[in-house]
């Protein structure tokens, strides 16, 4: 990546005006009436009440179900996850900063953690959160750091059939949704909508039992059409995979045509789908980690739609779980071969800070003050609105965060999760401690629900269901 | 990628090993665990996620499944049998014994629940020859266990193998000499399904040839033919029972097929939802095999299902649980089992004379007839002045076969107590409990 130097116009963007401030922590709107929470654990049993508390260290919750006479002390050791339905707070801000966090240890959950951008030095970022507060995060311990004018869709799951539509018109018919996981019955596909980032990446895990037969749709303009008018198609039929794009007022392509016979043998595959939609983007295809395909040079902003389709092209049985659609940075997973390749062309002092308009920055960031970065640049001192900014990039210092006992996942409403060494739980708050940010205090609002054990592979079939659960 | 068929059973018996009993609430709430007391609106429960017992309001249960393991001593098989079964006319049905009539009562003693006296009134009948055979197979549970090479064309759903297309299924079930297949076989538009019985054949051959039994459902009727080994000179099928009538009507897309096979005597009986259809006589050697095959015929427009699959050995004595009808509801009516049936008054019974217990006085008949208990197959009583039909709070089924309607139950660690609205308080026996579910 070659950086370029600070444009004329970034200098004379106009002052930032913040749109409003973020809103008092203090205000509790929950209403009393909300529905329950749900506790799952690893022999199916399943509960429905009020969490009062949870003593990590002691593996207790203190739990009011009304199926339960009185206050009920269960057990933690095999419990799942725990749903929560409180409703977050609406944000509206000048800008949205969004930290992803490196891995913890051999295990591909990525942790986000969104708030307003308070601090940039070489050791720490601070995001203001209306969930907990600032939080001040381990610059070493963070993956990336990207900055949007909206607040950043991303979706996980599936875990229900909410939100999804149906070509046929009944999912229930033609869909099982089970072990968060969604399982067709038959030809008819199955569609939600999801805003795609400008970088994008929707990622999924599809099983099959006998051969693999099946399309997914992105940017799709229409949900209830297993064809619709405009999108892009990816298709696999058995040891083939293609790409084709229908953009709107524009030249249809075949982007990608490419053989994959070690599909053949296999019942099961991981797709990860990379998505630049600017015009010089480069996107790509991986199947299990291994790159089948790029295509760049197309301009995918134009695309209105946001449907994502997965449609089986036979009545055999397909199930696909681990849906993710989430921001990327843009930067493909290196190919071994040239992993070791090193940029030799002569390196700025400072970090490089991508601009909405393509621009990119090098410089050191003096201070954050009222939604201003102050930066110190090889030309000078320069003040950037941090909402003209897009992403910061980061150490790229191989480090990853610690597996603690007691860590929960903890999912946002607006998705993504944090992964939390969790100490406490109240009605209201969640105590807990992670590397990337020490002690924090998180209102409970947040989380729709937080995943327990995570870290017990044994559990794992309990919670994801296993090849052979159709 | 076909699973095999010892694989399969592995798998089967290790997700048997994981049994509990089972609680299903209103609300969608399902615990799992050893339920310890049920009494005062309350279930006890004993769970790894809990030191004490939760205790689970009942008022919103659906169902309580208790576990088939929680006898430690005894497996359901060793469990008492009982060759007599006794309706009461609110729709309880009840294992045991007849040990004396008399003008009003009827002595009907049980294993689980002691004796009981009941009137004459409240019974509708009493099946003779029900011993339940022992079980080799009740399903499907799951995918598990079950082979298909064209992987992926059956499914499993709410409790039922099905397919939209044509492939097969199967999976070797240990067929004994002698058994009793059953099997609730459902259709969308039209059925059209194959089963094959007794075969040792991974998957159907090509040349539709096997050695095995093979029934075959279609709108056409029911037809089990012998399918012949490939080595057999002549024709490759030897039609043995053929039924022209409609596997299902207007009102239902579903029908309860069984198929009971005598290896020995080579004899085959066909029933259609509870009738029999007709009985065939093998010409040839039994085929051997242990397996089935469940082989849908759909052309891709439609499902086939198949639930609730039973298999039990077979004694061969047991024939006579068929409902032979009532013939008037004024009077009491025994039937036997070449199909007489003696109507008018059913005097007395006497165990002390087992040729000669049942007395019937008929109308065409100056002298009360005896008749033997072993030729006896079902006992009709009087339908007299009509009884309120009563239910109780709960319905209690029966691990043996057999459901009673009961209220204000209490369940201890070896026993339940309640109340039946006409036989009053009982003392069950923990061990024949299968379910408990709150009654409509």
């Amino acid at each position: 990546m070659k950086p370029l130097n600070i444009i004329k116009k970034l200098l004379f963007a106009p002052t930032l005006l913040l749109v409003s401030g973020i809103p008092s922590l203090g205000e509790d709107d929950r209403s009393t009436k909300e529905r329950p929470s749900v506790l799952t654990f690893s022999d199916k049993s399943r509960i429905s009440g009020y969490p009062k508390s949870v003593e990590a260290e002691k593996k207790q919750l203190i739990f009011d179900s009304s199926s339960l006479e009185g206050l009920s002390i269960l057990n933690t050791k095999k419990l799942l996850e725990m749903t929560l339905n409180g409703t977050p707070k609406k944000i509206e801000a000048d800008h949205y900063a969004l930290a992803t966090i490196k891995g913890h240890f051999r295990d591909s959950h990525r942790d986000t953690i969104r708030g307003r951008l308070t601090n940039l030095d070489d050791q720490t970022i601070t995001l203001e959160t209306w969930y907990a507060g600032n939080l001040t995060l381990q610059r070493s311990l963070v993956h990336s750091l990207d900055i949007f004018n909206q607040s950043p869709s991303f979706y996980n799951g599936p875990d229900s059939p909410e939100g999804w539509v149906s070509a046929g018109g009944n999912i229930e018919k033609y869909w099982t949704f089970k072990n968060r996981t969604m399982i067709s019955k038959a030809r008819s596909g199955i569609a939600r909508e999801v805003t795609i980032p400008d970088k994008a990446k929707i990622s999924f895990t599809a099983n099959w039992k006998s051969s693999p037969y099946f399309r997914i749709l992105f940017f799709s303009d229409d949900g209830s059409d297993d064809y619709p008018g405009t999108g892009y198609s990816l298709n696999v039929q058995r040891t083939y995979m293609s790409v084709y794009r229908n953009a709107p007022n524009d030249r249809n392509n075949d982007i990608i045509s490419e053989s994959i016979r070690n599909m053949l043998e296999a019942e099961t595959a991981e797709f990860t789908i990379y998505l630049d939609r600017s015009k010089d983007g480069t996107n790509a295809i991986h199947i299990d980690g291994k790159e089948i395909g790029t295509w760049t040079g197309v301009d995918d902003t134009k695309f209105k739609g946001n449907w994502i389709h997965f449609v089986p092209q036979n009545t055999s049985p397909i199930k696909f779980s681990q849906i993710s659609v989430s921001q990327w940075d843009g930067i493909l997973p290196a190919k071994p071969e040239n992993a070791e390749e090193e940029d030799t062309g002569e390196k700025l002092v400072g970090q490089e800070i991508r601009l909405a308009n393509g621009d990119v920055v090098i410089g050191t960031v003096k201070s954050i003050d009222e939604g201003n970065v102050s930066l110190s640049t090889s030309f000078g001192d320069v003040g950037v609105p941090i909402k003209l900014m897009r992403s910061v990039a980061l150490s790229e210092k191989i480090d990853e965060v610690r597996m603690e006992k007691n860590d929960v996942r903890c999912w946002f409403h607006e998705g993504g999760y944090i992964t939390i060494k969790l100490k406490s739980l109240d009605e209201k708050t969640l105590k807990g401690y992670s590397q990337v940010w020490g002690e924090a205090q998180f209102d409970i609002n947040a989380f729709s629900r937080i995943e327990f054990n995570i870290w017990r592979p044994e559990l794992d079939t309990a919670r994801y269901g296993s090849s052979t659960d159709w | 990628m076909r699973t095999s068929l010892i694989a399969g059973l592995t798998m089967a018996s290790l997700s048997i090993g994981q049994a509990n009993d089972q609680i299903s609430l209103k609300n969608g709430d399902l615990f799992f665990g050893k339920v310890i007391a049920l009494k005062g609106g309350l279930i006890e429960l004993q769970t790894p996620h809990s030191e004490t017992p939760l205790k689970i309001l009942n008022k919103d249960l659906i169902k309580l499944n208790f576990s088939a393991d929680y006898s430690e001593k005894e497996t359901p098989d060793e469990l008492p049998k009982n060759s007599q079964e006794l309706y009461l006319r609110n729709g309880d049905s009840i294992p045991g014994e007849v040990v004396s009539l008399t003008s009003t009562h009827l002595s009907f003693q049980t294993w689980f629940t002691g004796l009981l006296e009941i009137p004459r009134e409240q019974i509708d009948s009493v099946f003779f020859g029900v011993t339940p055979q022992r079980n080799i197979f009740r399903g499907p549970s799951g995918i598990e266990g079950w082979s298909q090479e064209n992987n992926g064309r059956w499914r499993y759903e709410d409790g039922a193998l099905t397919s939209r297309e044509k492939g097969f299924i199967g999976r070797d079930l240990k067929l004994p000499e002698n058994f009793i297949f059953g099997a609730d076989i459902s259709w969308e538009s039209s059925p059209n399904i194959r089963i094959h019985l007794c075969t040792d054949q991974a998957k159907p051959q090509s040349d539709g040839t096997s050695n095995s039994y093979l029934l075959n459902l279609n709108s056409g009727g029911v037809q089990v033919r012998r399918v012949m080994p490939a080595s057999t000179n002549g024709p490759k099928f030897k039609t043995l029972i053929t039924s022209t009538r409609p596997p299902g009507n207007k009102s239902s897309n579903a029908c309860q097929l069984e198929l009971r096979v005598d290896r020995v005597t080579k004899i085959l009986q066909l029933y259609l939802n509870g009738e029999k259809l007709g009985q065939g006589i093998d010409p040839t050697d039994s085929p051997e095999g242990s397996a089935i095959l469940f082989e849908s015929m759909s052309s891709g427009s439609s499902d086939n299902s198949i639930r609730n699959i039973i298999v039990n050995e077979w004694d061969t004595t047991t024939q006579l649980l068929r409902r032979e009808p009532r013939a008037e509801d004024e009077i009491d009516t025994l039937s036997v089992d070449d199909g007489d049936r003696f109507s008018g008054r059913i005097l007395s019974y006497n165990p002390q004379d087992p040729n000669k217990p049942f007395i019937v006085q008929t109308p065409l008949s100056p002298n009360p007839v005896s008749i033997p208990l072993e030729n006896c197959a079902v006992m009709y009583f009087t339908k007299g002045t009509d009884i309120p039909k009563s239910k109780g709070q709960y319905r209690l089924a029966l691990r043996t076969g057999g459901k009673l309607s009961l209220s204000g139950i209490q369940l201890g660690p070896d026993k339940l107590k309640a109340n039946h609205p006409w036989l009053g308080k009982l003392e069950i026996n923990r061990r024949v409990m299968l379910a408990i579910s709150k009654s409509k």
